[in-house]
């Protein structure tokens, strides 16, 4: 009897955190493996303190917060561990079913320019540095903002700042506004 | 928008010289970095240093956003942004009000955009140049867009700091030059809230004083 309140008060929360999980891992482009594993620790993570837990009617936010923390901290261990704590080799399985496909030419093309691009902004002000990767990493200036704390109109302010040092280091180096055809 | 034709390429470019090569930049951050990158705790500039890494290196990329879709669908709690600190905030109030009496005082001596309109901005908002007034107070405008419920209008410094963060109707503005004084970088935008909750937005402009 008492098992099935616990588990009804546990699928409830799960619904819910794995629902707004799946929404918010599609918009920062996660594999649904990483979702499934994320949801499967948090799950444990309830149901080991819930089953021991006299009051179990509601799980407060502030735990399903502390274990969503705690699982997402785990998995990042782990993983680093599984791979010999050396993330310097590049796992580029997943992420590369992201990128448009690309002939040999223009990957190489492509990679050329990143490095000129990359050489450009060890030049830039450091403290602009981040936001332009940011930038360039596909962030929009609405994300930058909410991952800093800024407004909207401050991030977008500090990438149109960013971009034109990066653009100015970028003429200085011949290539024209990034076009390096 | 800041989109420029040329970001796309600059974009791909700089994903295809990130999964390239190794990572830059510094030691790999701790799991908790992450974390308090997305929480938003301890100094700005020790998170842009974290983020300086992590946007360079696939794997912690993904382990930072592995962590903010964990946090966030648990409820990320709300952070305090500049604008809801207490003391800050209160300045703002403050400034506001007297923003907002500057610009009744100064709508009741007419309009200040008189001669023919120079648009700036081809969508969204579109801004008019700033008219300066001998008392170093500067007059913004914007054109009325259609179906607008009200306007944003931010002005920025270098730093990238709010000195005037004011949602109206009106269409015109009126700084102070208490607050435009002694400021360098300064720039301004405008976001129209349309009838259907969305926005658009002008190009930032840059808000620099005549010389006296």
């Amino acid at each position: 009897m008492r098992t099935d309140t616990v588990s009804r008060a546990l699928e409830s929360v799960m619904t819910r955190y794995s629902g707004v999980l799946r929404t918010v891992g599609a918009r920062y482009r996660l594999p649904s493996a990483d979702l499934d594993e994320l949801a499967q620790e948090v799950r444990v993570r309830l149901w080991g303190a819930l089953s021991t837990d006299e009051r179990i009617d509601a799980v407060s936010p502030s735990y399903l917060y502390r274990a969503a923390t705690t699982a997402a901290i785990d998995i990042v261990r782990r993983r680093r561990a599984a791979r010999g704590d050396s993330l310097d080799v590049v796992d580029d399985a997943e992420v590369s079913g992201r990128r448009a496909p690309a002939t040999p030419e223009r990957e190489a093309s492509l990679k050329e320019l990143g490095e000129r691009v990359e050489e450009a902004l060890q030049s830039i002000t450091p403290s602009r540095r981040p936001v332009v990767r940011m930038y360039l990493a596909g962030y929009g200036t609405t994300e930058i903002g909410e991952l800093m704390g800024w407004t909207e109109a401050k991030a977008r302010n500090l990438v149109y700042r960013g971009l034109a040092d990066l653009r100015l280091r970028l003429r200085a180096m011949g290539i024209d506004g990034g076009g390096y055809t | 928008m800041i989109q420029h034709h040329d970001d796309d390429r600059l974009r791909l470019a700089y994903d295809a010289s990130v999964h390239a090569r190794r990572p830059l930049s510094g030691p790999h951050p701790e799991p908790e970095a992450l974390v308090a990158v997305v929480e938003r705790t301890g100094s700005e500039t020790a998170r842009l240093e974290i983020l300086d890494h992590v946007m360079t290196c696939a794997q912690c990329r993904r382990e930072l956003d592995l962590v903010r879709a964990s946090l966030v669908a648990a409820g990320l709690p709300k952070q305090r942004t500049w604008f809801r600190s207490p003391s800050v905030g209160l300045m703002a109030i403050a400034a506001t009000l007297l923003l907002v009496a500057g610009v009744k005082l100064f709508t009741n001596r007419g309009t200040d955009v008189d001669s023919g309109p120079v648009l700036r901005g081809a969508s969204g908002v579109a801004t008019y140049p700033a008219r300066w007034r001998s008392s170093g107070d500067a007059t913004l405008t914007w054109r009325p867009t259609a179906d607008a419920a009200n306007y944003r209008l931010e002005v920025i410094d270098e730093s990238g700091a709010a000195v005037v963060d004011s949602t109206m109707r009106d269409t015109t503005f009126v700084v102070a030059d208490s607050v435009v004084r002694n400021r360098r970088g300064l720039s301004w935008s405008v976001t129209a809230t349309l009838g259907d909750g969305s926005t658009v937005t002008s190009l930032p402009v840059r808000l620099v004083p005549p010389a006296r």
